[in-house]
């Protein structure tokens, strides 16, 4: 069984504790703060799931205009029903809420027309307290996100005075050190929890933002184009912390079998962003009066819409993917830790020895590199069209902003970092294609497993364009490699123990194929993999090439202990 | 005694080992009350820079009615991983006598490789 714990952390002074006491606490009272206040409005909703419906009739409802322009539009209902056999009146659209101030203010006012009969939930304990419509029990779910500020909080807190153990102190220690394997598992679960938490509210937000848009664009392919006119736009104007963005918002008016209805659904993608100058345009063209098409569902005439294709916006709705891809990524990772072995190469008992890479077996043995060159660009290019996909959306809104004469300075400025970092990335990119013509080197080991001391037979042989090459070294190298964690990083420790030069030519025959011997010194230490610290051998070739990306690769292989007798245990 | 209670050493106090070689160890304890489990884990651990890593490769419960007492146990040493040390990182060897209630415990670490000495990288 094997577990990873942090004793090496830094120690914090009683100054540091306070101060990043006072830096979690902020999380962690902005969490409890959102936590339960978002819990109470699920609580209120998910209680009407226990009340008794009733049939209502709708007396009288009106769509009141945005009050401002960082309003919406507001529905007033007022509706009659029949409770324990009084006749009462309710205006309550939902729990919680009297003046029902939303977005879809129009498509619900035809929901709820007056004279329609409609269901309402009824409060059996005080029949007066009634609701028109009840939230998806599913939005309960959003009580979680909250709990990860909680969570970042309290952690930080516990961090900050968390008495350490003393894993550095002597033998005489009376703190187990043998017993820090049993967190392991609980620790396992904790950790697939944690990420079960982010791919929840990336899967959550990316439906609400991609998903549901684009399933609702694919439905409307078969909605029925009908004539409507413009009653009313403006811009909406949504303030926040970071200042102010902004959305175009249309009302328009058509007739469908007869009836008119009212609906303010520009297209099925909402949001906004910044730049004033271009929404005031569209509104400028919307004025009322207007003439336009909209579509409209045959099944649901209430539901239209006046754009119907894809927007650039909707890609947006791919960044929460990161979200879920952190979150799957880190549930299996999680889950497939096995506690077994520490390092997968000791099988505790038998102590069977089983090299990963490289070495295996007896005859010769043909060395892989640690990365190829292929999976070098293929790695390259994902992080670059990731980067550059995300950047570019960016760029487009700037740039067609600009073209309506309203120019972002200081969203252009923000973007230039990230404009450099994507075109170096494009560079490594193009450095990367380049290094797929090198000539390749393949490496062979003649005879069998390596062990300290051992000395064997190496031989390589160059395909390809091998006449480029000016300068070969094959170097036999040892290091170690200590992973560790500084705040939120994880980071990693090199340090070379041994460096043994084993071929170093500028003969262009000799580049071409040669042998050598390769010893591992006697006395060296075998190769150790655990989670979080490992001895490496490995075997580095530079290739020299005159203007043109180098052939830089490492072929690691195992240095495996001298045999051993199977180990047992006794007590008398 | 490694402490008030619990006491673990090896035979002859000898702290180098090779691989495939018997570790002797002589445990003694005395507790207030009969302990639930007595165990003896051999087991390895890192030290330095990077995260530590912990991997127990046998353990031994020594079955007793008494508060107090003595035994033998015995571990045939496993072949690897080798003590070592280097810059960043060391691995030593320990075996550690373990109690409950309570988690008191007595440990003794001792270095396993060809030589018996722990290995220093780079020399």
């Amino acid at each position: 069984m094997a577990l990873s714990v942090n004793p090496g952390a830094k120690s914090f002074g009683l100054g540091g504790r306070i101060v990043g006491t006072l830096f979690f606490s902020v999380f962690f009272l902005m969490g409890l703060g959102f936590e339960i206040m978002i819990a109470r409005q699920t609580l209120n909703n998910l209680a009407t799931y226990g009340w008794r419906q009733a049939e209502a009739v709708i007396t009288a409802a009106a769509v009141l205009p945005p009050r401002d322009d960082e309003s919406d539009p507001v529905l007033q209902v007022r509706y009659a029903y029949t409770a324990g056999g009084a006749a009462l009146a309710n205006d309550r659209i939902e729990a919680g809420a009297r003046a029902f101030e939303t977005s879809d203010a129009y498509r619900l006012a035809e929901h709820y027309a007056i004279g329609k009969c409609v269901p309402c939930w009824v409060n059996p304990n005080d029949p007066a307290e009634a609701v028109l419509q009840r939230k998806n029990p599913a939005t309960a779910l959003i009580v979680l996100f909250p709990l990860i500020f909680v969570a970042v909080g309290v952690i930080g807190i516990w961090a900050m005075w968390r008495t350490k153990g003393a894993p550095n102190a002597d033998a005489a220690s009376a703190t187990p050190i043998s017993s820090r394997v049993k967190g392991f598992k609980s620790g396992r679960w904790l950790k697939a929890v944690f990420f079960a938490l982010f791919l929840l509210i990336g899967a959550g937000v990316g439906w609400a933002i991609f998903v549901g848009p684009l399933l609702r664009i694919v439905a409307s392919r078969a909605w029925i184009a009908v004539p409507c006119e413009v009653v009313s736009s403006r811009v909406k104007t949504h303030s926040s912390d970071d200042g102010s963005t902004y959305s175009v918002e249309v009302v328009y008016r058509y007739v469908y079998q007869g009836r008119t209805y009212r609906s303010n659904r520009r297209q099925f993608m909402t949001g906004s962003s910044s730049g004033y100058g271009a929404k005031a345009e569209a509104v400028r063209r919307l004025g009322p009066g207007t003439q336009l098409t909209c579509y409209v569902d045959p099944q649901e005439p209430a539901e239209a819409v006046l754009n119907r294709e894809p927007t650039a916006g909707l890609w947006f709705g791919l960044i929460p993917l990161v979200f879920v891809l952190v979150g799957a990524g880190g549930v299996w990772h999680s889950l497939r830790q096995k506690p077994v072995l520490a390092n997968g190469m000791f099988t505790t008992g038998q102590t069977t020895f089983q090299p990963a890479t490289g070495l295996s077996g007896e005859g010769p043995q043909a060395l892989q590199p640690a990365v190829s060159p292929k999976a070098k660009l293929i790695g390259v290019l994902l992080v670059a069209a990731f980067w550059n996909g995300i950047v570019s959306v960016f760029l487009y809104n700037l740039f067609s902003e600009a073209r309506h004469g309203d120019f972002s300075w200081f969203l252009a400025l923000f973007l230039v970092p990230f404009v450099l970092v994507g075109l170096g990335l494009i560079g490594g990119v193009v450095y990367q294609c380049m290094a797929l013509f090198n000539p390749s080197l393949r490496l062979t080991l003649r005879s069998g497993m390596a062990r300290p001391g051992d000395t064997l037979d190496l031989s390589w042989e160059l395909s390809g364009r091998a006449e480029v090459l000016r300068r070969l070294q094959i170097t036999l190298e040892g290091r170690e490699e200590a992973i560790y964690r500084r705040g939120t990083d994880t980071r990693t420790d090199k340090e070379v123990f041994a460096t043994l030069q084993i071929v170093d030519t500028a003969d262009t025959i000799a580049m071409h194929s040669g042998a050598a011997k390769l010893t591992v010194p006697p006395g060296a230490m075998h190769s150790f993999k655990a989670k979080n610290n490992k001895i490496v051998w490995v075997l580095k070739v530079h290739g020299d090439i005159p203007r043109w990306p180098d052939i830089k690769d490492e072929y690691p292989f195992t240095v495996a202990p001298h045999a051993a007798k199977t180990s047992g245990s006794s007590a008398s | 005694m490694n402490n008030a209670e619990l006491g673990l050493f090896t035979a002859d106090n000898r702290t180098g080992f090779k691989p495939g070689e018997t570790l002797e160890l002589s445990v003694l304890w005395a507790l207030p009350a009969k302990p639930a489990s007595l165990e003896v884990r051999l087991f390895w651990f890192t030290r330095g820079k990077g995260t530590e890593d912990v991997e127990v490769v046998a353990n031994e419960t020594i079955l007793t009615d008494n508060a107090a007492g003595e035994s033998t146990v015995r571990f045939t040493l496993p072949d690897a991983p080798w003590s070592f040390s280097g810059k960043l990182i060391s691995l030593l060897w320990a075996a550690e006598l373990v109690a409950e209630p309570g988690a008191r415990a007595a440990r003794c670490e001792f270095t396993l490789s060809p030589t018996g000495a722990e290995i220093i990288l780079g020399q």
